[in-house]
């Protein structure tokens, strides 16, 4: 089933990005018809960009050898948002929202500006010279661009919490805070735990 | 599938293909030098998981052969246990040598313990820190030693380190950095480091580390760092550590002190850019 919005030349994802609230209002509208592949393709999709961007970011191509394993260790964090998305519809109605399939499908039909923003760091990594990839996305490149990008990208999911899960402002918000509290705190877990603890205690000034 | 589709994947193919054909390993033959082996090295290096990396040992193992690298130390964030996992990786398919090393994150200091065995806590003052490092027989080397980190290095410490980061990745991108790493280990004889903080980013091994060992065994090196015996060039040809050494390096024709600049791209290494950064966008825009 192609779960797309109207005949736009642009896939839902852009559609999502550029409109969040307008398009999930039209896709929330499409019939349910639930299906496993439905399920996994978008999460499927999302660990691969974050596979090739890996092997752009170590060797400057797409190997097999570095797409393969690092697709599969970004599947992890994949996981961990399907889990978290889980946590947040188990407290909503469930006349109200699709089925779990389709509420994953349309989820990562709005991590448009994360993949664009892989897509473009993979392409400096694999163009420019070391030092200038190092350059351009080093610490002010995080401030700059991966602050306003989690805010937009937040904006998107408030409105599929509000549009797709027919919840109000405040519980979508609060639904928001929820998923992202899940997610987030796990993966900086699993990715960066070993100093997780003394970069808060730098941080507090403790 | 609709044709848009069909085409991204046509495109990320050609990439795979491309890219992995020009997959290769850097062959570089032992050099004996003197009564030394001269090994490559890189000393920073992290893996996934736990310490903000993205390839796993075994991955970054192969990284290291495929830039030539002759020896790395691993060094995640407050543990050893996946450095572990990458010596014995290593040992299984005869790749080069793996140190294992933490990197000892605290707020004050980062401070890079090399061929230890189990970790150390980094609740702790550097002095005693180096002190743990010495007990299990491995050596201490100040990490990316910006000037936000030198009060955590007092005299005592000082006089128990063994060597300082004087090139890192940080010194290409941001001057200032440079030179707060070259007056850090101005600050006394300290062994020369050259690390690439390596996280998954750029090629590893991108600032190494010449070891002037005996062999290329875990203690010869640790014994090598703990001698002062390491040569370091930057991009820009300025050299650090030894002086006998670097006199020795640059009379050895067979000596190639740019090892770790990037060879231009090959026509597969282009094509694999091209097609898989265009796939991947029109599968994302388009699809």
């Amino acid at each position: 089933m192609n779960y797309g919005t109207s005949k736009s030349r642009w896939s839902s994802d852009v559609q999502v990005m550029l409109r969040p609230a307008a398009a999930y209002q039209e896709l929330a509208k499409l019939p349910d018809a639930p299906s496993n592949w439905l399920a996994v393709r978008r999460p499927l999709l999302f660990a691969f960009v974050l596979g090739c961007t890996v092997s752009f970011a170590a060797s400057g191509r797409l190997t097999l050898r570095l797409v393969a394993p690092a697709t599969i260790y970004a599947a992890l964090i994949a996981v961990i948002e399907v889990l978290a998305l889980a946590a947040v519809r188990a407290r909503v109605s469930s006349k109200t929202s699709p089925s779990f399939s389709i509420s994953l499908d349309l989820f990562f039909t709005g991590f448009g500006p994360w993949l664009l923003w892989l897509l473009s760091f993979a392409a400096f990594w694999a163009f420019a010279s070391p030092v200038d990839a190092f350059r351009w996305t080093g610490p002010r490149w995080d401030l700059y661009v991966v602050g306003p990008l989690a805010l937009w990208s937040g904006y998107i999911d408030f409105c599929f919490f509000r549009y797709v899960f027919h919840t109000t402002r405040w519980s979508a918000a609060r639904d928001l805070l929820f998923q992202r509290g899940i997610s987030w705190t796990l993966a900086a877990i699993i990715f960066g735990g070993g100093s997780l603890w003394s970069e808060i205690v730098r941080s507090l000034g403790i | 599938m609709n044709s848009v589709r069909w085409f991204a994947a046509l495109l990320i193919a050609v990439a795979l293909l491309a890219g992995t054909l020009s997959d290769t390993v850097r062959k570089n033959p032992p050099l004996m030098t003197g009564d030394y082996r001269v090994l490559a090295a890189d000393f920073h290096v992290h893996s996934f998981p736990l310490s903000w990396a993205t390839l796993a040992p075994w991955d970054t193992v192969l990284e290291a052969q495929r830039q030539g690298l002759d020896a790395i130390a691993i060094t995640c964030h407050n543990h050893v246990w996946v450095a572990e996992v990458g010596r014995w990786f290593s040992h299984l398919i005869g790749g080069p040598t793996i140190l294992v090393g933490e990197e000892i994150v605290t707020p004050t200091y980062h401070l890079l313990a090399i061929g230890i065995d189990h970790t150390i806590d980094w609740r702790q003052p550097a002095a005693a820190a180096i002190d743990e490092v010495h007990r299990q027989g491995g050596v201490a080397i100040a990490a990316h030693p910006l000037v936000k980190y030198w009060t955590a290095f007092d005299s005592n410490a000082m006089s128990k380190l063994d060597g300082s980061e004087v090139l890192h990745p940080l010194g290409y991108v941001w001057p200032l950095a440079y030179v707060q790493f070259q007056q850090f280990y101005a600050r006394r004889r300290l062994t020369a480091i050259g690390d690439s903080d390596y996280h998954g980013l750029g090629p590893l091994g991108m600032c190494r580390t010449y070891v002037f060992a005996r062999d290329d065994s875990p203690s010869a090196i640790v014994d090598a760092l703990r001698a002062g015996h390491t040569v370091v060039y930057d991009h820009d040809g300025r050299s650090y550590g030894d002086p006998e050494l670097i006199r020795l390096a640059s009379q050895d024709q067979r000596f190639n002190p740019h090892q770790s600049d990037a060879p231009p791209p090959t026509l597969l290494v282009t094509l694999s850019r091209v097609t898989g950064v265009a796939g991947l966008f029109v599968l994302i825009l388009f699809a």
